[in-house]
C-alpha cells in the first residue's frame, strides 16, 4: 500500500511539476527573449499584437519570428515554422503568424499557390515545388538592412535559394505542423525552397542545414522576415 | 530521501536517453524528446518502488552516476553542444520556449549540484 501511495505522490509530483512549467509565467531571465516579452515589441510596422504585415503596394509580406537557438549548432530543413504548430520548435525562426494567415496574406498580395507536390511526393525526393517566386529576407533592431534569408543559413553544400509559394494549404491545416518556409520541396510548408527537391534534405542526407550563429543575433531575439513577390 | 534520489538518478538516465535519442534527426524532427526525461524518471522511480527487495541508491553512487552520466553526455555531443542540446530538449518539453540556454543551464547546473548534496547528505533510508 505503502509502495502504491508513494508511486501515486511521485506521480503528482511530476505532473504538477510539467504542468506548472507550461503556464507561461514571468521569468528573471536576462536573454533578449525574455526582454522582448516583457513589453509590447515593435519591429517596422510588425508588432507582438500585429505578427504579420501585408503591404500591396510593395507587394510583401512582413513575418515576425524569433531565433532559436538550437539551430546554430543542429541542422534542420525547416527555416520558419509558426510557434504553435508541431514543428514549432524544429525551425530556424519560431514565428509569430499561424500558416493558415501567413497563405492568404501571400494570396492577398497577388502571389499563385504552385500545389505541386502530395505527400507521397515527400518519399522520392524528385518533385520541385511550384508556385510564385518569393524573394526573402530578414532584418532585425540594429541591423539597419535587410539581409537575403540565404545568408543566415550555414549550407554543407551551397545552392542559391529559390523560394516559391507552394500553397498546400489543406496539408497545412490537416497536419497543423506550423511550416511556413522549408529549406527543401514540401507537401505541407506554405512557400519551401526549390534549390532541392521535395523532402531532399532528409531523404538523401547528403547536405546539412544549420543556422548562421556568426550573422543571425543571439538565441531570443525577434527578427522581420520579409517574403516579397519577385517580378 | 530515496524518492527524491530515485527521481535524480531517473532524470540523469532521462537526460541520457534523450540525448542518444536527439542524435537521430527523423526523431528528434517529430517528437518532443525533452519528455522522454520524466517518462524515465517515473519509470526508474516505479519499478524500483515495486521491487520486492529495497533499493537504496547512495550519495557515493549517485555521485559516479552523475560524473559518467556528464562525461557521456560530453562525448556524445561535445563542448559546444553540450550547453545547447539539453537545454533546448527542457524547455521544448516544458514549452517555456522564452527561456535562454544560458538561465536553462545555470538552473540545471543548481539543482544538480543542490540534489547531489541533499542525497550525499541525507539519511539512507528504505522509507
Amino acid at each position: 500500500m505503502k509502495k502504491v501511495l508513494s508511486l501515486l505522490l511521485m506521480l503528482v509530483f511530476v505532473m504538477a511539476v510539467l504542468a506548472g512549467c507550461n503556464s507561461k509565467t514571468t521569468s528573471t531571465s536576462t536573454t533578449p527573449a525574455d526582454a522582448n516579452a516583457a513589453a509590447e515589441f515593435k519591429l517596422g510596422d510588425l508588432s507582438d499584437s500585429k505578427p504579420l504585415v501585408v503591404n500591396n503596394e510593395k507587394k510583401e509580406v512582413q513575418y515576425l519570428a524569433q531565433v532559436n537557438g538550437k539551430y546554430f549548432t543542429e541542422s534542420t530543413r525547416h527555416g520558419v515554422v509558426f510557434k504553435d504548430g508541431s514543428n514549432g520548435e524544429k525551425a530556424v525562426l519560431r514565428g509569430f503568424a499561424n500558416q493558415n494567415d501567413f497563405y492568404n496574406a501571400l494570396i492577398e498580395i497577388g502571389a499563385k499557390p504552385g500545389n505541386n507536390i502530395s505527400l507521397d511526393d515527400m518519399k522520392l525526393a524528385e518533385e520541385t515545388v511550384q508556385g510564385s517566386k518569393l524573394n526573402v529576407f530578414v532584418t532585425w533592431e540594429g541591423l539597419g538592412k535587410e539581409i537575403p534569408f540565404s545568408d543566415i543559413l550555414k549550407a554543407t553544400e551551397n545552392r542559391p535559394m529559390d523560394v516559391r509559394f507552394g500553397g498546400n494549404l489543406e496539408n497545412a491545416t490537416n497536419l497543423k505542423t506550423g511550416c511556413i518556409l522549408c529549406l527543401d520541396s514540401c507537401a505541407v510548408g506554405i512557400t519551401s525552397n526549390a534549390a532541392f527537391k521535395a523532402n531532399e534534405i532528409t531523404t538523401t542526407k547528403q547536405v546539412t542545414i544549420t543556422g548562421n550563429g556568426d550573422v543571425l543575433p543571439q538565441d531570443g531575439t525577434k527578427v522581420a522576415v520579409i517574403f516579397r513577390l519577385a517580378e | 530521501m530515496r524518492i527524491f534520489s530515485l527521481l535524480y538518478n531517473g532524470f540523469i538516465w532521462g537526460m541520457l536517453i534523450a540525448i542518444m535519442a536527439f542524435q537521430n534527426e527523423w526523431l528528434e524532427m517529430r517528437v518532443n524528446i525533452g519528455l522522454i526525461i520524466p517518462a524515465v524518471m517515473f519509470l526508474v522511480t516505479a519499478v524500483v518502488l515495486l521491487m520486492k527487495k529495497p533499493l537504496n541508491l547512495s550519495g557515493r553512487f549517485t555521485a559516479v552516476n552523475l560524473f559518467v552520466g556528464v562525461w557521456a553526455a560530453f562525448l556524445i555531443l561535445g563542448s559546444k553542444r553540450l550547453l545547447v542540446v539539453p537545454a533546448a530538449m527542457i524547455r521544448e518539453a516544458i514549452k517555456m520556449t522564452d527561456l535562454g540556454f544560458s538561465t536553462i543551464n545555470l538552473v540545471l547546473i543548481i539543482g544538480l549540484i543542490a540534489g547531489l548534496t541533499a542525497i550525499w547528505v541525507g539519511k539512507p533510508t528504505n522509507q
